[in-house]
Order: structure tokens, then sequence, then C-alpha cells
């Protein structure tokens, strides 16, 4: 189990994370929030690249006081991935499992991380010549390098194809049977169909953090739909929330988050993630208003 | 064994910019050999401490690019592998294998009779002093301005101000020469290689625990 245990980082006056609790075992784990939210701090924590103001972290027992042990558990994809450029796919994977400190069977290990991301045919080539899909697949694979306990991927999907996006989320899937996959992202989708559990941050804190459906049910009775014959643009009130708006057979359908029915024809439907999430991350904001009134 | 493979690994990825040491080196020679003239002996001697110590910083400096200005370092960062082998160990290396190329360089200026054995010794001193030196104070700066760009800019201002003589008395603090139309006393030669090495290990050691404690802070936090 990964344990986090009130964890605090700021940067001059900005609170970048605050109290910050965690356990995490197996599996694939979201981090949501907006830019700015503290995901990649937290992760960069994880990674012992970041020193917390304090708060600390374990591991099944060894502390990240000891960062050189903690450091033979990981695996870390940075937000922003780039290896050495003049070296060939496989030598800088061997280079990387030199570093990751894996003595005995570099050769088969670095042939297993190929295989697992799918960069076999590609291994005789200069990283400096792979298209941007490919060197997240080399990212993920020095990630994977010395089989790592906890494996840190810090917005995987970005600037990604839809197809390699879809074989992203198979690997990570895969990826969380064996080990501890932290995936920090903004994309709802990503984590919808990816993890297992979901923490959403705000503003360095944690708003939620549970198990998909429980989040999901967070905006539970408040979202809306409705349904317009003509163009809807005209019939919105500017204070709705609207998450959805699609035309399907010339009729109009948009979705509102909502605290009560907006007008009488709202129908009540069954929220979405990326709903629930709005709705979370604007209940925060309200939450913070109230807080600064009371001051 | 792992360490030679990271070295070769280390150099591949400076690519062509790894032969702009040997290169100048070479073409440094070929001038001494052309001009054999007594009279400009010394300069040239001037010359080649001037010239060979920057150059020793370049292999050290471009080692640290992907750790410093590729926003990737952070991965890097996270491997267990010991920074100090890759901060301090590399830095030793690297000035070892400068080191033996300037001995080749003074050993073909010798063989060709441009120096003879007393200039020679004191060469050897000298250009050993301000490689050792030349190669620390790359490494610290890499490390502390997080730039590979700045730490060259900066060897290379204060390796200018050495050549030009702008401030002398700051010359002698920092770059620990001594212009070699002064008389080569042995004593002080050897005074000025030992303050040379003991600067540079200051600066290493400096250069070191700033890497062990190296965060990726500079960008953006949150």
């Amino acid at each position: 189990m990964l344990k986090i245990d009130g964890v605090n980082k700021s940067f001059g006056k900005v609170k970048a994370l605050a109290e910050i609790d965690a356990m995490w075992g197996n599996g694939v784990h979201g981090l949501l929030g907006e830019n700015g939210a503290g995901k990649t701090t937290l992760l960069r924590i994880i990674a012992t690249i970041m020193e917390p103001d304090s708060g600390n972290l374990s591991f099944d027992g060894t502390l990240w006081t000891d960062k050189i042990k903690a450091r033979y558990m990981l695996g870390y994809l940075p937000q922003r991935f780039s290896m050495y450029r003049q070296i060939k796919v496989r030598e800088a994977l061997e280079h990387i499992g030199i570093l990751k400190g894996v003595n005995e069977n570099l050769a088969q290990e670095v042939d297993r991380v190929l295989e697992a991301v799918n960069l076999k045919d590609k291994c005789e080539k200069k990283v400096g010549t792979l298209s941007g899909g490919m060197v997240r697949r080399l990212g993920i694979a020095q990630a994977l390098i010395g089989k790592p306990k906890i494996v840190l991927l810090d917005e995987p999907t970005a600037g990604l194809d839809p197809e390699e996006r879809i074989l992203f989320r198979t690997m990570i899937r895969e990826l969380g049977k064996q080990c501890i996959v932290l995936l920090s992202t903004h994309i709802v989708e990503d984590v919808e169909l990816t993890c297992d559990t979901v923490m959403i941050l705000h503003k360095g804190r944690v708003i939620t953090s549970g198990e998909i459906d429980y989040v999901r049910d967070a905006a539970k009775g408040r979202v809306w739909e409705l349904c317009f014959l003509n163009d809807s643009d005209k019939s919105i009130n500017h204070s709705w929330i609207v998450t959805q708006k699609k035309k399907e057979d010339g009729i109009e359908k948009i979705r509102i988050l909502s605290e009560k029915s907006p007008c009488e024809e709202a129908i009540c439907v069954a929220p979405s993630l990326e709903e629930s999430y709005m709705w979370l991350i604007d209940e925060g904001e309200r939450h913070e208003a109230f807080k600064t009134i009371n001051l | 064994m792992k360490h030679l493979k990271l070295l070769i690994y280390d150099v591949k990825e400076m690519g062509y910019g790894f032969f702009l040491t040997p290169v100048m080196l070479l073409l440094l020679i070929s001038y001494t050999i052309m001009i054999n003239d007594e009279s400009v002996t010394l300069g040239i001697m001037d010359m080649h401490q001037h010239f060979v110590g920057p150059l020793a910083a370049w292999w050290v400096v471009m080692s640290f690019y992907s750790y410093t200005d590729e926003d990737g370092g952070e991965a890097f960062l996270s491997y267990p592998f010991s920074r100090r082998y890759i901060g301090m160990g590399r830095t030793l290396i690297f000035v070892s294998c400068f080191l033996v190329l300037v001995f080749l360089d003074i050993s073909i200026l010798y063989v060709s009779g441009v120096c003879n054995d007393s200039t020679m010794f004191a060469m050897c001193a000298l250009v050993s002093g301000q490689a050792f030196f030349y190669g620390s104070f790359g490494f610290f700066l890499v490390v502390r301005l997080n730039s590979v760009l700045w730490a060259l800019a900066m060897v290379l201002a204060i390796a200018f101000v050495n050549i030009w003589g702008i401030v002398p008395k700051l010359e002698a603090y920092i770059t620990v020469t001594i212009v070699m139309k002064r008389s080569l006393n042995m004593g002080d030669i050897l005074y000025k290689l030992v303050y040379a090495i003991i600067v540079s290990f200051i600066l290493i050691v400096a250069g070191s625990r700033i890497f062990v404690k190296y965060e990726k802070s500079k960008m953006v936090p949150l």
C-alpha cells in the first residue's frame, strides 16, 4: 500500500498542496483536476524529485526519507518526456536500465518492456526520429523497466491521436493488474475508462476521492435534461451550467447542472463523471467563496 | 562495466559536439607547430593554457543537457543511480579524458621541438590546473544555473576575461593562471597547481551537493 499522510507543499505564498492524505493499493488510480490543481506537484513528490514541506510517504513500511530505496520502487513518466535523442531506442532503455539498477538480464528486461509498449520493431531507430506517440510509449517503457511497484504517469495521453489513446488505455489497465498506477490527467474520459478509483484535486486540496461510481454519484439528482424543438440558444437561461448540448433527430437536447429543477420540463438524469467533476469543482469554488466572505 | 556503458551513451548523445574538443586541440597543435618560432613560443604556450582550459568544460557541461535543459530531465532524477556519480564522477572522468588529450597534445609539441624539457613540465602543470579548474567550474555552473547555455556562456566569459587580462587581479584568483611572460619559477607553478586543485575540488563538492539535492523547481511548479 502506498500511503500519503498529511502532505503539504507551498511555492512562496501559493499553497500547491494542502493536507493530502491517500492510500492506494494495486490498480489504476486517477488524479483529476484542472491545470494548477496540484496533480503534478503531488506526483513529483511521490517521484522523490520534490520535497514536501511536511507530511510522510511510505510504501509497505519503506519511508520516502530513504529516497534511494523509494526510487527502486518507482517508475515515473513526467508530463513532458524526452530522452537522449542521438542514441537508439534499445540503447536508451539499456541506459535507463543501468540507472534504475537493473543488474541482471538487462537485455531481456529491455525486450520485455519493448514488447509491452509495442516498440520492438522500432528498437534500432534513433530516439530523435520517433513520433510523439512513440516517444510517449518509450516514456512508459522507461517507467516500466525494473518492474516498479509504483508507476506514476503524468498526463500520458496528452497530445496523442485517438488510436494511440485507446492503445494507451489498454496498456495502463493491464499495468494496473500488477502494480499501483497513478494517472494524473485533466481528461475525465481517460479516468472514466481506465481507473478503479479517482481523487479530485482543486487548488491543492482533495475535494473527494473514491471509486469511480461513488464519485460519479456526487451530482446525482443535480443533472437535468431539456429538449427543444427550435434553437435552444434563445431559451437557455445564462445562469444555468450547461454541460452538454447535442442535436438528435431535429431535437436539441441540453444537460444542465443545477441543485433544483431549472424548469418544469426538465427531466432528472444520471450524471456522468465529467458532470460530477464539474459539480464538485463548482461546489469547491462556492465553499472557498463562502469561507472568504466569513473571514 | 556499467559505468563504461553509461559513459559510452553519454558520449554518443553528444553527437558531433563530442568532437569539438579534439578538433580544437588538433587545430591548436597544427598552428603551434607551423609557427615554430622561439620568439612566439611563449605566446603560443600562453594561448594553450588560455584556450585549452575552457575546452575542458565543454564535455562536462554538455553531458548535463538532458538533466537541466530538457523538460523530460525529471525522469532522470527519479532513478536510483548515484547522483554523486552522475555529478562528481562524470565530471572527473571527462576532465581525466581531457587531460589525456592535453598530455598527448603537449607530447606532440615536445616531439616536434616546440617546447623543451622545462617548458613542457610547466605547460603540463599549468594546463592541467586550468583544465581541472574549468571542468569543475563548468559542472558547478551547469547545476547551479540549470542551463547548459548559461554555464557555457559564463565559462567563455571568464576565459575571455582571462585571455585579454581585463581584470588581471581577479584573473589571478579566479582562473589561477600565471602569465608565461613571468619567469617560470617551479615553486610558483606548483603553488598555483595546488591552489587550482583545491579550488576545483571545492567547486566539484559544492556542485555535487547541489546536484544531489536537485529538484525540478525551475519548471512551472503546479
